[in-house]
């Protein structure tokens, strides 16, 4: 290992910045607070994207690693031990310059700090614990912080830390038992959940306390600087601070150990259901080390894999759905063409179609190309009148999948639609032949191919030719 | 038909809305720009912007209608559209009729304009609160940006609450106005001279800081990943013109 003393600030930033990018949380959502009025930095609740990376990644929080110098030999990892790379370690004083100099020229929205894991899990999680108290009392600074819990560190010095930052995340790293004992031989589940609980539990007692005391917790500043006396939890409880105010979230590797997609969707669901996460984060892998244990050098995960989990991670937690309404064990793996709703919708074409006027929202948040919005949005608008597929067009309804799925007034768009599934997998699927460009216009004709086989070519047959400007072929051939 | 011509500003279309009421509401549109083609056999009148008259507006829309309708007609008066004087008018004569639930009649087009010119402005202002960068001038920090719409006011207070204790400089370069804060004081918001805006040229001592944030952003890109069709469609060219990214 390779320990490197004097390096520049600039190439310290440039070694642990590539350590940290395979981290994917790069999220500053959730915590809503004003300047604490004598330092910089607030934070809204929605979150701030500040840039895009060249990958097309969301760049919001300075994201870097305290130190690559690492005692765990994790496989899949680029700052595993056995790994022959240059090692260094920012000090917590130039972790709070960065921060700042950053944050005053508007280029982040706060602090991503995780660490590789030096001298033993307590040590590291004590050096992280510094960095932030000094961000926070020293700078100021009431922007964004996000801070690693590290596994096996001491109770006591992750509750110090879940004072100072918005939000906390300990890694899960990958989603089976078996997977971590193979590729990760220094973790195990169980010294994974135990710091996701405690945070939990630490986050729903601070609530009980602040919500529930009747006290005044308008008059709070969140961030507002603490006396630096040592030994200070009792302090921050007296004073109403928000503990991890921004919540918990946790972060999997998808595609290193062969699980299925069912495994991993069952294991997002328990995690949100039995730790109140806020988000559970997939990393699609990278074989960045060519390790023997690992899929081949070419077996990185397409992130198309990781995207669909995404989408199934937002139905779970917006949409109503459960992890079995999605897969199951005879389906483990998500249909690459269709997205999963698209999916479950036309597994269960005895729902449709649904009717915009009357259907209640959690049926509307069922149909594919209805989301949150639209659906309270038309929920909302046909209290006083009727509305027609010009108007939920325009509140945001993606016609080009819903139509399929919808009535309004009691009829669909076109009447040549048919609740098939081959048909309307096919309309979605292939872009010659969706109604992308078509919605709107005049909509029932196909371009008649002699070399179509599908056996499909009535499409067209009932609806009336007189509007079409196009030489309508219809028919068997 | 009566015309009314205002300065298109939040004060100005209300002003010219009470105007409306005053003359015949049945015939009378709002124009907001100067050098519009005029239309004829119409009467124009210009209305000069009266904060009391405003004001009156404000309260009854308040009032009558709801406090979201009027958050939604101060970013429809922001927003860009030419047309915005007469959509604010249509909506807030509609909503007098209609009452709070007016702001959820989007199958009605006038509602489902001011909506929709509302969401383009947030959204550009959601945009601009990652996107506008500052550099260090000697005493003050300087931003320049050119957003479609009026936005420079809502900016100015978001980063008034971020940036308290730092002095600093934003201005909209499209319409020659800036926002100027003292640290720990007040925000202003001001007409500035086409020339004065020109001569705030940046410094070049801060390459430091500037090298490093263009460190960071190089290397916390994932090469095997790359994807600029993505990052254009997240952060689309428009807006990098002041945003300091290197090739």
């Amino acid at each position: 290992m390779r320990i490197c003393e004097n390096l520049s600030l600039s190439d310290k930033l440039e070694i642990l910045t590539d350590a940290a990018k395979y981290d994917v949380a790069c999220t500053s959502s959730g915590s809503e607070r004003n300047n604490n009025g004598s330092g910089i930095g607030n934070a809204i609740k929605c979150g701030i994207c500040h840039s895009f990376a060249a990958d097309g990644r969301c760049i919001s929080l300075l994201k870097i690693l305290l130190t690559n110098e690492c005692i765990f030999d994790c496989r899949y990892c680029i700052n595993r031990a056995s790994n022959d790379v240059v090692r260094t370690s920012f000090t917590p004083e130039e972790v709070c310059t960065l921060t700042i100099e950053f944050y005053r020229r508007n280029y982040i929205e706060g602090l991503f700090l995780s660490s590789g894991i030096v001298k033993s899990p307590t040590h590291t999680m004590g050096l992280l614990y510094e960095t932030v108290r000094l961000l926070r009392e020293k700078y100021s600074f009431g922007g964004y912080i996000h801070v690693k819990g590290i596994p096996g560190a001491d109770a006591g010095l992750i509750e110090r830390v879940g004072w100072y930052a918005d939000r906390m995340s300990v890694n899960l790293e990958l989603p089976t038992t078996e997977g971590l004992k193979k590729l990760a031989p220094n973790k195990s589940r169980n010294i994974i959940l135990g710091p996701m609980k405690q945070i939990q539990k630490g986050i729903t007692s601070n609530r009980l306390t602040i919500y529930d005391g009747g006290r005044k917790s308008e008059d709070r500043r969140d961030t507002g600087i603490v006396p630096t006396g040592r030994n200070d939890i009792d302090i921050y409880r007296r004073q109403q601070r928000r503990y991890v105010p921004a919540g918990q979230s946790t972060q999997m590797i998808v595609g290193a150990s062969g699980e299925s997609d069912y495994q991993i969707v069952r294991v997002s669901e328990a995690l949100y259901a039995n730790y109140d996460l806020k988000r559970v984060f997939y990393s699609a892998f990278v074989n960045v080390n060519k390790d023997e244990a690992l899929p081949g050098i070419d077996g990185s995960t397409p992130l198309s894999r990781e995207h669909r989990l995404y989408q199934a991670d937002w139905l779970l937690r917006f949409y109503g759905f459960k992890a079995d309404d999605l897969l199951s064990e005879e389906k483990p793996y998500f249909n690459m063409l269709v997205d999963p709703k698209c999916d479950w919708a036309l597994r269960h074409l005895e729902c449709f179609p649904v009717e915009i006027n009357k259907a209640d929202y959690y049926t509307l948040l069922r149909v594919p190309g209805i989301g949150t919005n639209s659906a309270r949005r038309i929920v909302r608008a046909r209290k006083s009148a009727v509305l027609d597929f010009e108007n939920i067009k325009k509140m945001g309804v993606v016609l080009k999948r819903a139509v399929y799925f919808i009535t309004c007034s009691g009829k669909m768009l076109y009447n040549s639609i048919r609740i098939d599934e081959d048909y309307i997998v096919r309309n979605l699927v292939d872009p010659d032949r969706s109604l992308r460009g078509i919605i709107g216009q005049e909509l029932g004709y196909r371009q008649l191919s002699f070399f179509d086989n599908d056996g499909n070519l009535d499409v067209a047959s009932d609806i009336s030719r007189s509007n079409s400007a196009y030489g309508l072929i219809s028919g068997q051939i | 038909m009566v015309i009314c011509r205002c300065d298109g500003t939040v004060d100005g279309i209300l002003t010219a809305v009470f105007d409306a009421w005053s003359i015949d509401i049945n015939s009378t549109e709002i124009s907001v720009c100067n050098n519009d083609n005029m239309v004829i056999f119409a009467e124009y009148r210009d209305v000069e912007t009266n904060k009391e008259k405003a004001s009156r507006v404000s309260r009854a829309v308040r009032e009558k209608i709801s406090p979201e309708a009027y958050e939604m007609v101060c970013y429809a008066c922001l927003s860009s559209d030419p047309e915005r004087g007469n959509a604010v008018l249509q909506f807030i004569r509609k909503g007098f009729r209609v009452g709070p639930g007016i702001i959820n009649k989007l199958q009605d087009d006038a509602v489902m304009k001011i909506f929709s010119m509302r969401r383009n402005c947030t959204r550009e202002i959601q945009h601009y609160m990652g996107f506008v960068r500052f550099r260090q001038q000697g005493e003050y920090l300087l931003a320049k940006f050119e957003p479609h719409n009026n936005i420079l006011v809502p900016i100015a207070e978001f980063f008034a609450d971020r940036l308290m204790q730092e002095n600093f400089v934003i201005a909209d370069i499209k319409r020659n106005m800036a926002a100027v804060h003292a640290a720990g004081g007040e925000c202003f918001v001001c007409k500035v001279d086409a020339g004065v805006i020109a001569s705030l040229k940046y410094d070049d001592d801060e390459e430091t800081v500037r090298e490093l944030w263009d460190t960071f952003q190089r290397s916390i890109s994932i090469s095997a990943r790359r994807n600029e069709k993505l990052q254009r469609q997240n952060m689309p060219l428009r807006f990098r013109k002041y945003m300091d990214i290197r090739k």
